[in-house]
């Protein structure tokens, strides 16, 4: 997952929100919508991204990922749990450009080349 | 204990295995994916009670080992595995009390910011990387070097090689006698102290 870009990138979160583990990404989405308040945390730097729902599926994440990726979105948000990551994994290979933060998984399975920006 | 053949569940086992103070003594439990009580209960014939159990299933599928009343286990009960102080029925509450311990990522070493985070949001609606998850993004997004990330849940600093993080950083709670969980203590490991374990004390009764 290594960036190439030197301009600024299109967030979007790709969260599970439905769905049997659906708990972790919940409370994810309320915690980022929490710091996003401006009139809470008018000083923090953070911008809203759009979220859309994967309903924990490895296949509608890569369904959102290429439609998306199509959109010009180039930093994608989620992937929550290691049998998802490991999921996406493969497209994020083959779309070099394209960077993902998984917001917790740490399976050292996973240990896999992150990014470097100099 | 750990599901055999799910990778993140043997790669659970595997990380505790490759602990120098731990793997001479670790015994692997593999079970399959639907865990029964038959199963563990093999290996548990000649425990005691000084004896240890390091969970490495979900939850659900832990948990559904203590469904049964009356069947409380000698080895005490280290949990990490999952973000949430897993809720018990009353019948595995019964099975679990006095007996269990579940350690969170949520340390001492966290900002003011992602202190009142949890306070506003709560437990249940809070999570606790979702502000590191903002930062990194907020970083990614402009292309700086998330290396000079400031950190919130702990010291940020990662491998030179893996970039993965190098200091953990959480909380132990003890699933008490009297069916609560009370803060037992904070362990961090810090790039100065080394591992660190501050213990919360009680007040005498």
């Amino acid at each position: 997952m290594k960036s190439k870009c030197c301009c600024k990138l299109k967030t979007i979160g790709l969260l599970e929100l439905t769905g049997p583990f659906s708990s972790l990404d919940i409370t994810l989405d309320k915690t980022f919508k929490y710091y996003w308040n401006k009139k809470k945390y008018p000083s923090l730097p953070f911008k809203p991204f759009p979220i859309v729902n994967t309903v924990g599926l490895v296949s509608k994440n890569i369904e959102l990922l290429d439609k998306y990726y199509a959109k010009g979105f180039r930093l994608f948000v989620g992937f929550s749990r290691s049998q998802i990551i490991e999921g996406v994994l493969s497209w994020f290979e083959n779309h070099p450009d394209a960077i993902g933060i998984s917001t917790r998984s740490n399976a050292s399975f996973l240990a896999i080349k992150k990014i470097y920006i100099e | 204990m750990y599901i055999k053949d799910d990778t993140y569940s043997e790669d659970y086992y595997n990380y505790f295995k490759n602990q120098p103070f731990i793997k001479e003594r670790l015994v692997g439990c593999p079970v399959g994916n639907n865990p029964t009580r038959k199963e563990l209960d093999k290996y548990l014939i000649n425990s005691k009670k000084s004896d240890f159990l390091l969970n490495g299933m979900s939850n659900i599928q832990f948990l559904s080992l203590f469904n049964e009343p009356n069947t409380p286990i000698l080895p005490y009960i280290y949990d990490f595995y999952g973000a949430f102080l897993p809720e018990f029925t009353k019948i595995q509450a019964d099975n679990l009390k006095g007996n269990y311990a579940f350690f969170l990522p949520r340390g001492i070493n966290t900002s003011v910011l992602w202190r009142q985070g949890l306070e506003d949001l709560t437990n249940e609606n809070f999570s606790d990387t979702g502000f590191d998850t903002l930062q990194v993004q907020n970083y990614l997004s402009k292309n700086k070097s998330p290396d000079l990330l400031e950190g919130a849940a702990g010291v940020l600093q990662f491998n030179p090689v893996t970039k993965d993080r190098e200091y953990i950083n959480l909380t132990r709670y003890n699933f008490t006698i009297e069916k609560q969980y009370i803060l037992n203590s904070i362990i961090f490991d810090d790039p100065l102290l080394g591992n660190f374990i501050s213990f919360k004390i009680l007040p005498t009764p």
